[in-house]
């Protein structure tokens, strides 16, 4: 999956010059959660940095959390919600560092935009 | 465990609103477990910095305010907030394990550039989790660490 495909380019709106990109959520969290969860199925560990931190954070969920993260959060039960949420962050996060990886760790802007579902934590 | 103190928050307003007060470069210190950073905190002496020696200099390292050591800006509308990630910053041991004496290394935080190191305030803290050390010629790095701004 090119995961990273599905950033766009974008001008940085301070106008510093920085690489810009802009994703939306009802893209970026079903993509990464999904290229998240076949990386740790497959045993495809990155080098070591911080995408084997967020590897090593996948490898650590549970089947629940993954379960819970593609669950709308609308009445879902706190612990839940907390399982959710940690399986969210660890896919932006995953996400965003191959983001950044594409322009050589330059300074990067990154713009999260709301799609039509919640996702949010 | 990681956070904004109240002072951090109040160098953010004061130098966004008021131009005013804002450091020339920020640090990243090391410190142990015998306080836990918090909300409240507000100066390095209020925590238990690591000792100095074996790679590692007392107010830690410099980050400077540039879009360089702040590498990664994320505006978040889905949840509400602005993150910046800082680049990664890496201690090496020398001589010895660093840190140099005591459990380790429990808690990062980012400080002022106040020329005394117990005098700096303190912005935000990070909680590595369990204590660190790391033995002669080793890194302890921190990768990605990211600063949240939400209401």
């Amino acid at each position: 999956m090119n995961l990273v495909g599905i950033a766009r380019r974008v001008d940085d709106p301070t106008g510093n010059d920085r690489e810009g990109f802009e994703v939306v959520t009802d893209e970026l969290y079903p993509a990464a959660i999904e290229d998240l969860k076949e990386a740790v199925q497959y045993g495809v560990e990155p080098k070591p940095g911080p995408l084997l931190n967020y590897y090593r954070a996948a490898l650590a969920l549970s089947d629940e959390a993954w379960e819970c993260a593609v669950m709308p959060k609308a009445g879902m039960a706190e612990d839940k919600r907390r399982l959710r949420a940690t399986v969210l962050e660890v896919a932006r996060l995953w996400f965003t560092e191959l983001v950044h990886e594409t322009v050589d760790h330059r300074p990067m802007y990154l713009r999260i935009r709301k799609g039509s579902v919640d996702w949010s934590l | 465990m990681a956070g904004w103190t109240n002072r951090g928050k109040y160098l953010v307003l004061q130098g966004v609103f008021r131009n005013a007060g804002l450091p020339t470069s920020f640090y990243l210190a090391l410190f142990d477990s015998s306080v836990a950073p918090g909300a409240d905190t507000n100066v390095v002496s209020d925590l238990g910095q690591v000792p100095a020696g074996n790679g590692y200099t007392s107010g830690g390292i410099s980050i400077a305010r540039n879009a360089t050591d702040f590498d990664v800006l994320t505006e978040d509308d889905a949840n509400d907030r602005a993150l910046v990630q800082i680049k990664d910053i890496a201690w090496t041991a020398s001589g010895g394990n660093l840190p140099g004496s005591g459990a380790g290394a429990r808690y990062a935080a980012l400080t002022d550039d106040n020329v005394t190191v117990n005098s700096r305030q303190v912005v935000a803290y990070f909680d590595l989790v369990s204590n660190r050390v790391v033995s002669d010629t080793q890194s302890l790095t921190l990768q990605n660490v990211e600063m949240r701004l939400t209401e």
